[in-house]
């Protein structure tokens, strides 16, 4: 039972990460209809960033603050860099920017810190101990986070004007362009929130799974993943698949094997693809070419 | 008026472009081994024929479907892991490796391919990227068959009359003879009456649809032909490396075909043909600056998606067809309303 209990916790704590990845990638196809291929990449960018910070000698506050706040700023360079400047791109070019953004980054971080795995100190050291489940601080930490995160997004979409822009561009941007808004700096604005969370992600998992130049591709996948399983194109759906994913993760690879792990995971997304394309959730858009 | 002549001219202009091009493209891979000795240059020339092949397979896919399938890189390794185990493993002759890759990757692409490529744009990527994990997870687990991650070594080299296959530019010929057959036989295909009918299946499905077609299981057929080049591909590419690990047919591996396409320019066989030559030859051009060549690799990728949406063969279309109005307003004066001919 104990064991039962570990895996839950492990799995949700993964499965909070894997939720925050996914929200990246939703608030991205929202508003441009683009699978982001350099998300992963987000995150890793988090973790380094806030590894270079602190080791030259920023404290932590200010390191996650600062970190946060850059990966934000190069999603927003992304989009107005890249995107805005690729004129007759389509949504397939625009996704190959991403996948070579994706190799731009995994590769600068390798030549500025190196290939081995890199970690820091958890913010707060220890765990907490029920019976005998171990729930370390940081994956609390982690978990508070994006829940908090979700919060503060659904806050933003529903109370704030600008939210309610956001989300009237992703759902029709003439429309939303013909009621006097800014569709190009509600564009601009989604990637730096999606940027952000993903590098507020990789800031707070790092100290429990340490990262290397190559980690971006596989949370990628698992946030990609995450996000189809619970629908595409919702919050709440991108929480509950993240969770879910991190879950039966969890739960595969203590009972079945590791190696398996991620065969489980893909299998499961085929299934949901060919039975409810929608995810568990159902997301708002079913059927788009690409 | 002016605008049907006009396309009969640009139609007719690509005709005998083609026929320009083909005689280049087959003179050049003639001659270059004739000519270039190097051994790096001669295996990358290799590479290229065996991507080559697989990256038509994908050509044949989305020129039909409009689709594109992460798992191009999956079946290749289907390809090559049936090669190294019948032949290194079970000691059978190399025919059976090539053979058993074709059947797998073509009854997995149709089994997988008939429900899967009922779903739309990137849905179906998604599908096919996680067949393309199984896959990979796959290779890695079963040791018995891959050999594990660390894979399988000493796979037996091709033998043609005798000779050995056992170096670049012995399996140049091969590999080439293979890649130009291909080539043809996709280049035809498209262009033949079969091929425009699918075309027109593919732009107006929901009429084909009503009159009766089975859209789905043709589109199937296709995926499945798609695989089953890359599986020659891959059996091809574990006769001539002589080792196969899984870490070459990974989902990256699969997104380099993708990016490969669309950096030559997705419509036609030659788009793949200059995507191939073009991604293939470039790492080794930029093996100067070690770890920088993969950064600069991707900036690249970037800056073409960037300027060159429509890819390569697009920019030189384009640029070909600005030539040739040049010519025509400087021969007969600027009239735009007249017939240009």
């Amino acid at each position: 039972m104990d064991i039962f209990l570990q895996l839950v916790v492990t799995g949700l704590s993964v499965g909070c990460l894997y939720a925050l990845i996914a929200l990246g990638f939703t608030i991205i196809f929202n508003a441009t209809e683009v699978i982001n291929i350099a998300q992963g990449e987000f995150v890793m960018m988090g973790g380094f960033v806030t590894f270079w910070l602190i080791d030259n000698g920023i404290p932590t506050w200010a390191a996650i603050i600062i970190t946060v706040l850059a990966v934000g700023a190069l999603g927003i360079a992304i989009q107005r860099g890249l995107f805005q400047t690729a004129r007759k791109a389509t949504v397939l070019n625009l996704v190959l920017i991403t996948v070579g953004l994706s190799i731009l980054l995994s590769s600068s971080a390798l030549i500025v810190w190196g290939a081995e795995a890199t970690s820091y100190e958890p913010f707060v050291t220890g765990a907490l101990k029920v019976r005998s489940v171990v729930i370390t601080w940081q994956s609390l930490i982690l978990v508070v986070t994006t829940l908090a995160a979700m919060i503060g997004l659904h806050f933003l979409y529903q109370r704030t004007r600008l939210g309610q822009a956001m989300l009237a561009t992703s759902i029709n941007k003439e429309a939303a362009s013909a009621m006097g808004i800014n569709v190009k700096l509600m564009i601009m604005i989604s990637f730096g929130i999606a940027a952000a969370f993903g590098g507020l992600g990789g800031v707070i998992m790092t100290p429990i799974v340490p990262i290397y130049y190559g980690i971006g591709l596989s949370f990628t996948l698992k946030g990609f993943a995450a996000g189809m399983l619970g629908g595409l194109g919702s919050i709440k759906g991108a929480l509950l698949g993240g969770l879910v994913l991190g879950l039966l993760e969890s739960f595969v690879t203590y009972y079945i094997s590791s190696g398996y792990r991620d065969v489980i995971a893909m299998s499961i997304i085929i299934f949901i693809l060919m039975v409810r394309p929608g995810g568990i959730l159902g997301s708002r858009v079913v059927a788009e070419e690409l | 008026m002016g605008k049907g002549n006009a396309l009969i001219d640009k139609v007719e202009g690509k005709i005998t472009a083609s026929r320009f091009f083909t005689a280049a493209f087959i003179i050049f891979i003639i001659v270059f081994p004739i000519l270039v000795h190097n051994r790096t240059w001669t295996h990358v020339m290799v590479m290229i024929a065996i991507y080559l092949i697989v990256t038509l397979g994908m050509s044949l896919l989305f020129g039909y479907t409009g689709q594109f399938s992460f798992a191009q890189a999956a079946f290749f390794g289907i390809g090559a892991f049936s090669s190294s185990s019948l032949t290194y493993v079970y000691k059978w002759p190399i025919w059976s490796g090539f053979l058993l890759g074709i059947v797998m990757a073509g009854l997995l692409a149709f089994i997988v391919g008939r429900p899967i490529l009922k779903l739309k744009g990137f849905y179906l990527a998604m599908a096919t990227l996680a067949i393309s994990i199984i896959v990979f997870v796959l290779m890695k687990q079963l040791t018995g068959i891959t050999g594990g991650p660390s894979g399988t070594a000493g796979i037996p080299f091709i033998s043609i009359g005798g000779i050995s296959l056992n170096s670049p530019a012995r399996f140049y010929v091969l590999s080439w003879a293979v890649a130009i057959v291909i080539f043809f036989f996709c280049r035809n295909l498209i262009n033949s009456r079969t091929g425009r009918a699918m075309r027109a299946i593919k732009d107006a499905e929901t009429a084909a649809k009503v009159m009766g077609i089975d859209t789905a299981d043709y589109k199937a057929k296709i995926f499945a032909l798609s695989a089953i080049l890359a599986a020659i591909g891959g059996s091809l590419y574990a006769h001539y490396i002589a080792y196969v690990s899984p870490d070459s047919f990974t989902a990256e591996a699969s997104i380099l075909i993708i990016i490969i396409l669309a950096v030559g320019g997705v419509y036609s066989v030659w788009g793949a043909l200059i995507g191939t030559a073009l991604l293939i030859a470039l790492p080794q051009v930029l093996s100067g600056f070690q770890n920088y060549s993969t950064l600069i690799y991707g900036i690249i990728v970037i800056v073409l998606m960037v300027f060159a949406p429509s890819g390569i063969l697009g920019l030189l279309e384009n640029l070909f067809v600005q030539i040739k109005k040049f010519l025509k307003r400087s021969r007969l004066g600027s009239t735009d309303l007249e017939d240009p001919r």
